[in-house]
């Protein structure tokens, strides 16, 4: 059975059925079909064999005949875990769109299936040109998601993420069909299919401008400073299923896009502007922190956050040594489950308060106990206590990328004690402290249909805190290729600097 | 038989527009009033029947008639065909536009079919003064119908506009003629190729000169940059209805011509004009997306919408100079511009349903807000158009869009691909803004329920999907026929 079209499509279709139900019964039918379409994923967990192939539910088939294009799926252990948080979080979306969305919940929910599908598409699409569909795709839903159910500045928030993302995805189609007539020029035939075009060897310069120009593409989507202003927009005005989805997937689309595709198709481009993607990170990590320090708005502190936690997927991807890049892609996943459930507490306080300013609340704790042990457990999980996933993630990658970019990764350390300081804070002058707004003495704790949304989310971050193991053993075979791939184009180090980058007391150390 | 037989026969869908275009107007002349629906239904009759007749002899060879003045081949059926189906889509919406707008004149759909005689002619000429004259047959009823509504000021202005600008340009265009007649004795495009293999790439001034001037004269015709100027206003205020037929089948059929000229006659001695239309090509896709940014008017939105999709399709004629012959992507000129001919006809198959009580236009961005609510498959249909128009997947004016990228790429014009990509991504900020009317404002919108309207829009939106999912018919047919001028 094709598997992975399956997962792919049948949100769409179940979209389109959610569109055209009776009013009543779109809230339990959207619900029933994003489990239906989890329940349909599953499969794809217990099938995936982490000894097997790189790619597994391969799925080839013609498409294009006369331009080489194929339909080609297949997932592999980075891809399985991207999919699975799709399929996790969208049931969970919907479920706490039901008190958020007041006004045209199947428009919502059916946009939010689709937006599901489509995502899914770019994690399993192993086609640049089917790729690139999936890709353009995701944009469409999210702009109506925003803009239709949005807060005040929603147009405005919508169109700037569709042209900030279009304008990225325009440079990358060009870089793509290059490489679409480098493999021609090469072998005679037309392919857009990654695997031919990973088997070109183009020189140092082509690769530099194919490079660059998908690296602007995903790292704005990442998003990376500078390019990063898009994201306090969406996430401000995005309706809280927007902001967790957003959050949560969306933006793993760009990191993934270097992990699948800049990367290892251009690898002597990676050693060449690595050090300045790193640059970037790491002056994200520390931006987002120190602008999120500053924030009154409790909704754009946590997305300045995101700033500063993709900086990290980014780090510890350009570490290219084992412990970084899977760190990274752990990290993906941490951030969609930390961050998403943050994105839905802000929720929950919005829909009973109508304000997301952080001065309007203060000892929460009294009236909303189980509310505030829930944050806290997600404020840890943020920072990266141990014992919570965010530890996992943020060490790996910090311990990777010390190899090459010590400097760099001293730097980056220093991040977490800032994002300590600003996660921290926020939740004491919002949970802890007197009771002083009189409108929030009678906030109600959280309901069961919230814990049930909530829930979840607090036990993955135990789960991939404490035994992340059976995570890790799918995602390392795969980023042992992608690292053995990438070695084949360095001999010591893959950046100039090198060791050298080490202050001189360290490296006699060291030898 | 005798050739002149085999000769018409080939040319039988253009004799029957010409032929029905005559009947009609003296049916005009004679029945006053004329009823409208029959009138209107002969002309699609026709139309419809042109299109068989063109279909029928899609696969046999190629052939000349009327002594080398027409060439009956794959390229002249190709772009026969999308300007055939523009003019389809035109009368598809015309008749419940022009009686709302109180213009109910046999003369109109005469004209239309003249137009699409033209249309044809220009498509299937294989010499200049042939093209010269079919461009002047689609021309002037063109400016005719701009001014079909005569009480009303801006139509009047925008058909005189156009007509002094046209005629204008016609005589730069056949100043050109004449000057490539002067360097080499012939004006059929066949005997100018033979010239120019000849001289194995030795071009006389003159002929430079010649051909320098036919690019402006037909530059003006496809609105392209510097000579688009006369596009917005005219658009803007000619009847919706025949804007739709001016953004389909006239761009179709100057397209044709042009590529004809450019593709296969100069081949790649077109390469000395090769900085010209590299600048053409990238000054029209800025200024138009540029230009669109700014217009609340939906029509004059699609005026610089179409001066910019004249830019990409300019960009498409530019790779094929550097590139030569044997470039697999030759057939985006041909699939873009049928891509082209659904969006816009979808497009305007809404537009022409934004009239008010009085008659007039009213396609101020405003009135479409709340369409969504109100009206949600038209504004489904119009955002499929949209989204199509701005290149986006999974439709097909992604997948020109990929072809046309492709061409300047693989001609090594890296520049101008990444210009056309700035461009685009200036271009989806203006095509999403009607969604934002739609979808996101509320307000009462008025469109007039014209059922034919909404089929057009229908038919179009579902080709639209159609052939974004499944292009490969239809990229193989346009990549035969642009091979076939190549001989």
């Amino acid at each position: 059975m094709p598997l992975l079209s399956l997962v792919t499509f049948l949100p769409v279709a179940l979209a389109l059925l959610v569109a055209v139900m009776p009013k009543e019964a779109a809230r339990s039918g959207a619900l029933a079909a994003s489990l239906v379409v989890f329940a349909a994923s599953l499969p794809l967990w217990f099938g995936y064999d982490p000894a097997g192939a790189e790619y597994q539910f391969v799925e080839k088939h013609p498409w294009i005949e006369s331009w080489g294009v194929g339909y080609h799926l297949g997932l592999d252990g980075v891809s399985l875990l991207l999919v699975l948080l799709t399929t996790a979080l969208t049931p969970l979306i919907l479920l706490a769109g039901f008190s958020g969305v007041h006004e045209k919940y199947r428009g919502y929910a059916a946009l939010m299936l689709a937006l599901e599908g489509a995502m899914i598409g770019t994690f399993v699409s192993l086609d640049t040109f089917l790729f690139y569909i999936f890709w353009e795709l995701v944009l469409l839903p999210m702009y109506f998601l925003i803009g239709i159910w949005g807060g005040e500045r929603r147009i405005y928030a919508a169109v700037k993420l569709f042209v900030y993302t279009v304008a990225g995805s325009l440079l990358m189609l060009v870089a793509l069909i290059g490489l679409y007539w480098a493999h021609y020029e090469q072998t005679g035939a037309w392919s857009t299919d990654l695997g031919d075009l990973l088997a070109l060897t183009l020189s140092p310069d082509t690769q530099k401008w194919m490079f660059a120009f998908l690296a602007i593409a995903f790292a704005i989507k990442v998003p990376m400073f500078p390019v990063h202003t898009w994201l306090p927009d969406a996430h401000v005005e995005a309706p809280t299923g927007g902001s967790v989805v957003l959050a949560g997937v969306m933006l793993k689309m760009g990191t993934y896009g270097f992990y699948r595709f800049a990367m290892p198709l251009f690898p002597d481009a990676v050693t060449a502007y690595g050090p300045v993607l790193i640059g970037l990170a790491v002056t994200g990590i520390l931006y987002g922190a120190l602008v999120a320090l500053v924030q009154d708005d409790v909704k754009k502190l946590v997305a300045y956050s995101s700033v500063s936690h993709l900086g990290y997927v980014m780090l510890g991807l350009f570490a290219l040594n084992a412990p970084g890049v899977s760190g990274a892609i752990f990290q993906m996943l941490n951030h969609g489950v930390s961050t998403g459930a943050l994105f839905f507490l802000v929720g929950v306080l919005y829909e009973r308060r109508h304000t997301r300013a952080i001065a309007d609340y203060g000892g929460l704790t009294k009236v909303m106990p189980k509310f505030a042990l829930i944050f806290m457990i997600m404020t840890f999980s943020s920072i990266g206590l141990p014992g919570l996933n965010g530890f996992v993630g943020e060490f790996m990658i910090l311990i990777g990328s010390f190899q090459y970019a010590p400097m760099w990764t001293v730097a980056a350390a220093t991040g977490v004690i800032f994002g300590a300081a600003y996660m921290l804070w926020v939740f004491q002058r919002m949970m802890f402290g007197p009771l002083k707004n009189e409108a929030n003495r009678n906030l109600p704790d959280l309901s069961a249909r919230e814990l049930t949304y909530l829930m979840p989310l607090v036990i993955l971050a135990f789960v991939l805190g404490i035994y992340p193991q059976p995570f890790l053993d799918r995602i390392n075979p795969s980023v042992e290729r992608f690292v053995a791939r990438m070695e084949e184009h360095f001999d010591e180090s893959p950046y100039s600097c090198g060791n050298a980058c080490l202050p001189s007391w360290l490296s006699k150390e060291t030898h | 038989m005798s050739p002149v037989m085999d000769w018409m026969l080939l040319a039988a869908p253009l004799l029957l527009l010409a032929g029905m275009g005559v009947v009609m107007m003296v049916m005009a002349a004679v029945l006053r009033p004329m009823p409208r629906t029959l009138s209107w239904g002969v002309a699609c009759g026709t139309v419809a029947l042109s299109l068989g007749l063109v279909a029928r002899s899609a696969g046999e060879p190629a052939s000349d008639a009327f002594a080398g003045m027409l060439r009956i081949d794959a390229y002249g059926h190709f772009f026969a065909c999308a300007a055939l189906l523009g003019g389809l889509f035109a009368l598809l919406v015309s008749d419940g536009y022009m009686d709302r707008i109180g213009v109910r004149v046999g003369e109109f759909y005469s004209l239309v079919l003249f137009a699409l005689c033209g249309m044809l002619g220009m498509a299937y000429s294989s010499d200049l003064m042939m093209a010269f004259i079919a461009l002047e047959v689609m021309s002037i009823a063109v400016y005719t119908l701009c001014a079909i509504k005569r009480a009303d000021d801006r139509a009047v202005e925008s058909a005189f506009k156009y007509f002094i600008l046209g005629a204008f340009s016609s005589g730069i265009l056949l100043y050109g003629v004449a000057m490539i007649y002067g360097a080499t004795g012939t004006t059929s495009l066949t005997g100018i190729a033979h010239f120019l293999a000849a001289g194995h790439g030795d071009v006389p001034r003159l002929l430079l000169l010649g051909g320098a001037l036919l690019l402006v004269g037909f530059g003006f015709k496809v609105a392209s940059v510097p000579f688009h100027m006369w596009a917005p206003d005219v658009y803007q205020g000619a009847p919706t209805a025949v804007t739709a037929l001016m953004a389909t089948g006239v761009k179709a059929a100057s397209f044709a011509a042009f590529g004809r000229v450019v593709i296969g006659t100069f081949g790649e001695d077109a390469s000395h004009w090769a900085g010209g239309l590299w600048g053409m090509a990238a000054l029209t896709m800025l200024v138009g997306n540029i230009g669109a940014l700014v217009q609340d008017d939906l029509k004059r939105m699609f005026a610089y919408s179409s001066i910019a999709h004249a830019g990409y399709l300019l960009m498409a004629l530019s790779s094929v100079t550097t590139a030569g012959e044997t470039h697999p992507a030759l057939g985006s000129l041909a699939f873009y511009i049928l891509a082209y001919t659904f969006m816009n006809a979808g497009a305007f198959a809404v537009l022409s349903q934004m009239t008010d009580a009085h008659g007039a236009d009213a396609t101020h961005i405003d009135r479409l807000s709340g369409l969504g609510k109100k009206h949600p498959m038209v504004a489904l249909g119009l955002s499929i158009c949209l989204i199509s128009l701005a290149g986006l997947p999974p439709t097909m004016g992604f997948v020109g869009k990929f072809y046309l990228f492709s061409a300047a790429v693989g001609a090594g014009q890296l520049g101008l691909a990444v210009v056309g990509a700035i461009g685009a991504a200036a271009g989806v900020y203006y095509y999403l803004r009607p969604m934002i009317y739609m979808y996101m404002r509320e307000g009462e919108p008025e469109l007039a329920s014209d059922g034919r309207a909404r089929l057009a829009l229908a038919i179009t939106t579902a080709l639209l999907l159609a052939f974004g999912l499944m292009p490969g018919p239809v990229i193989e047919w346009a990549d035969a026929s642009v091979r076939s001028v190549l001989g």
